[in-house]
C-alpha cells in the first residue's frame, strides 16, 4: 500500500508541475521526481520560480539564474526571473526592441508590471510554452521533461486560469496570443502534468481536500500523482506494535520513573500517532469522494538519520522512488542523542 | 487621484501591532490566536487577522466560519474582547466600493469589468498585495481596538506582505493612470484637446501599450482605474499607514518555527529580512518542542537506548531521539543569532484530533505574553 508506483507511468507528460503550499516538501519531490526521470536517460530541466535557487544546493552547485545550468548528468536547472523573461519575450521573441525600451522600460509601465497580479505568472507560462514548444525549433535544445516548482504561486491554481482570465480582458495583438497558446498548452493533457505534494497533518490535509476539486475544474482534470511526505506508514508497517499506546506506555511505565515524564511521553506518542491518523484519513477520504489518484506514501527520512541535511534526504526519497530501497527505512540501532551530547563542539563546527 | 489629507485615525492613538511569521505547518495561525484571546483577558480590545484558519481552529473560537468582514468571540469572564476575521480579499474590495460611495450605475458598471470581476474573484495573488490594505483598515473600523494580531502567509513570501505597501502605492500612484485617464477621456469625447496636452512621452508609452494589448484592452483598463479612483485613493492613505505603522517600534514581530531544520532555515531569512527593512528583529518561536519533562526524567536515557534495542518497540524510541537532535541544533543554531527564543512544548490538546478548547489556545497565548515583554 505505501510503496511506490511506476512514476513514468502515473506522470508521463512533458512538463510537469509540482504542486504544494510552503513547507510540504514540495522542492525535494520535484527535484527528486526529476532526478528519476534524469536517472532514466531523459534530458531534465527543473524550472523554479523563488526568491532563491534552492535546487543547485542540493547537488552542491552554484546558484542558478535564468538560464539553464547543469547540476548532474542529464539534469538542468534554472531560476525564473520574470523581469528577464519579459525582456526576452519583448526583445529575442517579437523583436520589438524599440517598444521594450520605450514602453516596458518605462518607469511607470515598471510599476505596473510589479505590482498588478497576474502580468509575471503570464510570462512565467510564456517562458514554459518556449521551453516546451519553441526552444527545439529556435536553439535545438530540447528537454524532455520539464519539472515546474513554483513557491510563488503557493497552490499553483492561479497559474492554470491566469492565461483564461486574461483573455477575457478583450485584448488584441500579440499578448493576446500569448495568452491564447499558454492557455492551449496549459489545456492540452497529453503535454501537461500535475503532482500535488501535501503532508499527513492537520490543515495540509484539509487544504488538499478543499484545493482538490478546485484544481479539478481550472485544469479539466485531475492531477496525475499525490505524494504524502514525511510519512510514517512505510516505517510502521514493519512493527505496528510501536504505534499501539497501551503496548507502549505499559514498557515505558516501567522503565521511567516521574509520572509527569509519562505524561509527557503520552503526549509525544499521540502527537506521532496523528501523522497515521491523517495519512489514513486522506485516502479514506479521497477514496470516499471518488477521486481517482494514484497516492504515493514517502517516508520521512530524517526519521532514519537525524542529521540528514537536505542533499541526503534527496537521495533517500530518490531512492525510494525509484526503485522502493527499503534500506532507506532502516533504523540505527544507538541513540544518536547520546553520542551527539560528546561531540558538541565537532558537529556545531560542521553545522557553520 | 483626489488626495486624502485625513489621517486615518484622527488623532487617536495608534493601537499595537502584533505579527506571526514563519514557514508553513509551524502553528502560526493557532498561536496568533492564542496570543489574541491572552491579550482580551488582560482586558485589550483586540482584532486577529487570519489566513487560512483550520476548521478546529475556528470551532475552538466558536465559529463555524469565520467573516470577511470580523466577528466577535465569545470569551466568558473577559473584560477585553477578540474580533476574528479570515483574509478575503474579493470580499473586501467589493465592501471598499460600496463604501467609497459609488453611484449605482458606476457600480454595475464596474462590476462587468472583466478586469474588476478578475481581481476580485480570480487572481489569487492579488491576497498579498492588498493584505496591508486590509490591515491599516481595521483600527478606522473600530474605535476601541488597542492591538491587532496578524497572522500572514507562510514562508519568506511573508516578505511580500510586508515589502508590498511600497510596491502598490507606487503604482496606485504613478503617472500611468493619470495617463489611462486621459487616454480614456480622449477615446469617450473624441477631442484633440487633451491630445496636445499630453505630453509626447505618454503619449508614445500610451499607443506602444495600445500595439501590445489592443485599444479595447486599454480602454477597460482606463475605464476600471477611473471607477476605482475613490476606491484607490482610500488605499493610498491606508497603505501609507501601513508602512509607518509596520515600521513602529510598537510593532512585535513573533517569528514562529517548529523543530524542523526547514523551518528553522525560513525563520533565519524572515529575521534578516526583517532587519533589511528596518523593522524590528522580534521574537523566535520554537513551537511544539520536546517536552523537558520527559527529558529531565533521571531514566530517561537508559530507557531510551534500552527500548532502542527492541525491534518492535525501536520506531517510536528512534523517533524521540531523533526529536532531541534536532531540537538541539535547531536551538544552537537560533542562539547563533543572537535572537531570544521562547520553547513552547508539543501540547496535550493543541495538536490532537479531538476538540481544541478555548482555554488551551489561552494559555499558549500567555507564556508568548510572559517571556516576550510584549505588554
Amino acid at each position: 500500500m505505501t510503496s511506490p508506483a511506476n512514476l513514468a507511468e502515473q506522470i508521463p507528460q512533458r512538463l510537469v508541475f509540482f504542486l504544494g503550499k510552503g513547507g510540504v516538501g514540495r522542492t525535494t519531490l520535484a527535484t527528486s521526481f526529476a532526478q528519476s526521470c534524469a536517472l532514466r536517460g531523459e534530458k531534465t530541466l527543473i524550472v523554479q520560480w523563488a526568491l532563491q535557487d534552492s535546487v543547485s544546493l542540493l547537488f552542491s552547485r552554484p546558484t542558478a539564474g535564468h538560464d539553464s545550468e547543469p547540476i548532474a548528468n542529464n539534469l538542468w536547472t534554472m531560476n525564473f526571473s520574470p523581469d528577464e523573461a519579459i525582456r526576452e519575450y519583448f526583445i529575442d521573441h517579437l523583436k520589438l526592441k524599440l517598444i521594450y525600451n520605450l514602453v516596458i522600460e518605462n518607469k511607470h509601465v515598471q510599476r505596473l508590471v510589479h505590482a498588478a497580479p497576474g502580468v509575471q505568472e503570464l510570462f512565467f507560462l510564456g517562458r514554459l510554452f518556449w521551453l516546451v514548444c519553441l526552444s527545439e525549433e529556435i536553439r535545438g535544445t530540447r528537454f524532455d521533461r520539464v519539472v515546474v516548482d513554483a513557491q510563488a504561486t503557493g497552490h499553483g491554481v492561479s497559474l492554470f486560469t491566469i492565461a483564461p482570465t486574461i483573455a477575457q480582458f478583450g485584448m488584441t495583438g500579440p499578448l493576446a496570443s500569448e495568452c491564447d497558446r499558454v492557455a492551449k498548452m496549459i489545456a492540452d493533457p497529453q503535454l501537461v502534468g500535475v503532482a500535488l505534494v501535501t503532508l499527513p497533518e492537520e490543515l495540509p490535509v484539509e487544504e488538499t481536500l478543499e484545493f482538490l476539486p478546485r484544481l479539478t475544474r481550472d485544469l479539466g482534470r485531475e492531477p496525475n500523482a499525490m505524494f504524502i511526505n514525511r510519512s510514517i506508514a512505510p516505517f510502521i508497517e514493519k512493527n505496528p506494535l510501536s504505534m499501539d499506546q497501551r503496548h507502549v506506555m505499559v514498557i515505558w511505565q516501567s522503565l521511567l520513573k516521574s509520572p509527569e515524564a509519562m505524561r509527557a511521553l503520552s503526549v509525544l506518542h499521540r502527537d506521532l500517532c496523528k501523522r497515521q491518523h491523517f495519512e489514513e484519513f486522506l485516502r479514506k477520504e479521497l477514496s470516499n469522494r471518488r477521486h481517482n489518484i494514484p497516492i504515493t506514501s514517502v517516508p520521512d527520512i530524517g526519521l532514519s538519520d537525524p542529521e540528514a541535511g537536505a542533499p541526503a534526504v534527496l537521495r533517500g526519497v530518490t531512492d525510494w522512488l525509484v526503485d522502493g530501497n527499503d534500506s532507506v527505512l532502516e533504523l540505527p540501532q544507538q541513540p544518536v542523542s547520546a553520542k551527539w551530547h560528546s561531540n558538541d563542539s565537532e558537529i556545531s563546527e560542521d553545522q557553520r | 487621484m483626489k488626495k486624502q489629507s485625513a489621517e486615518p485615525l484622527k488623532g487617536r492613538k495608534i493601537p499595537r501591532l502584533h505579527l506571526f511569521l514563519g514557514a508553513g505547518g509551524v502553528g502560526k495561525t493557532t498561536l496568533s490566536a492564542g496570543f489574541a484571546i491572552a491579550l482580551a483577558q488582560q482586558g485589550r480590545h483586540v482584532g486577529l487577522m487570519s489566513i487560512d484558519p483550520a476548521k478546529r481552529l475556528q470551532g475552538a473560537l466558536g465559529l463555524d466560519e469565520l467573516p470577511e468582514s470580523g466577528a466577535q468571540i465569545e470569551l466568558p469572564n473577559c473584560t477585553g474582547s477578540v474580533r476574528a476575521s479570515v483574509l478575503h480579499i474579493g470580499e473586501s474590495l467589493k465592501r471598499w466600493v460600496n463604501e467609497a460611495g459609488l453611484s449605482k450605475a458606476a457600480q454595475e458598471r464596474l462590476y462587468e469589468n472583466q478586469l474588476f470581476r478578475a481581481l476580485a474573484e480570480r487572481l489569487a495573488t492579488a491576497t498579498d498585495t492588498f493584505a496591508a490594505v486590509r490591515m491599516a483598515e481595521w483600527p478606522e473600523r473600530e474605535e476601541g481596538l488597542t492591538d491587532l494580531v496578524v497572522d500572514t502567509a507562510p514562508g519568506i513570501h511573508a516578505i511580500d506582505f510586508l515589502s508590498k505597501p511600497e510596491k502598490l502605492s507606487a503604482f496606485l500612484d504613478g503617472k500611468l493612470i493619470e495617463w489611462l485617464k486621459w487616454f480614456a477621456q480622449e477615446n469617450n469625447t473624441q477631442t484633440s484637446f487633451i491630445q496636445r496636452v499630453v505630453k509626447g512621452g505618454a503619449r508614445r508609452v500610451l499607443d506602444g501599450l495600445s500595439e501590445l494589448g489592443g485599444q479595447r484592452f486599454m480602454l477597460h483598463f482606463a475605464e476600471f482605474l477611473i471607477l476605482l479612483d475613490e476606491v484607490f485613493a482610500r488605499m493610498m492613505t491606508r497603505l501609507n499607514f501601513a508602512g509607518h505603522w509596520l515600521r513602529s517600534s510598537e510593532t512585535h514581530c513573533y517569528v514562529v518555527t517548529s523543530v524542523r531544520y526547514d523551518a528553522v532555515q525560513v525563520a533565519w531569512e524572515l529575521g534578516r529580512t526583517l532587519k533589511t527593512l528596518k523593522m524590528s528583529p522580534g521574537q523566535v518561536i520554537i513551537n511544539r518542542a520536546f517536552p523537558e519533562a520527559l527529558r529531565n526524567d533521571p531514566a530517561f536515557a537508559d530507557a531510551l537506548e534500552k527500548m532502542r534495542q527492541q525491534e518492535d518497540d525501536s520506531f517510536f524510541a528512534n523517533y524521540l531521539d531523533n526529536f532531541i537532535v534536532v531540537q538541539r541544533r535547531v536551538q544552537e543554531q537560533l542562539l547563533r543569532g543572537a535572537q531570544s527564543v521562547i520553547t513552547l512544548p508539543v501540547a496535550e490538546h493543541l495538536d490532537a484530533h479531538s476538540a481544541l478548547r478555548l482555554d488551551d489556545l489561552a494559555s499558549l497565548g500567555q507564556r508568548i505574553l510572559e517571556h516576550s515583554g510584549d505588554h
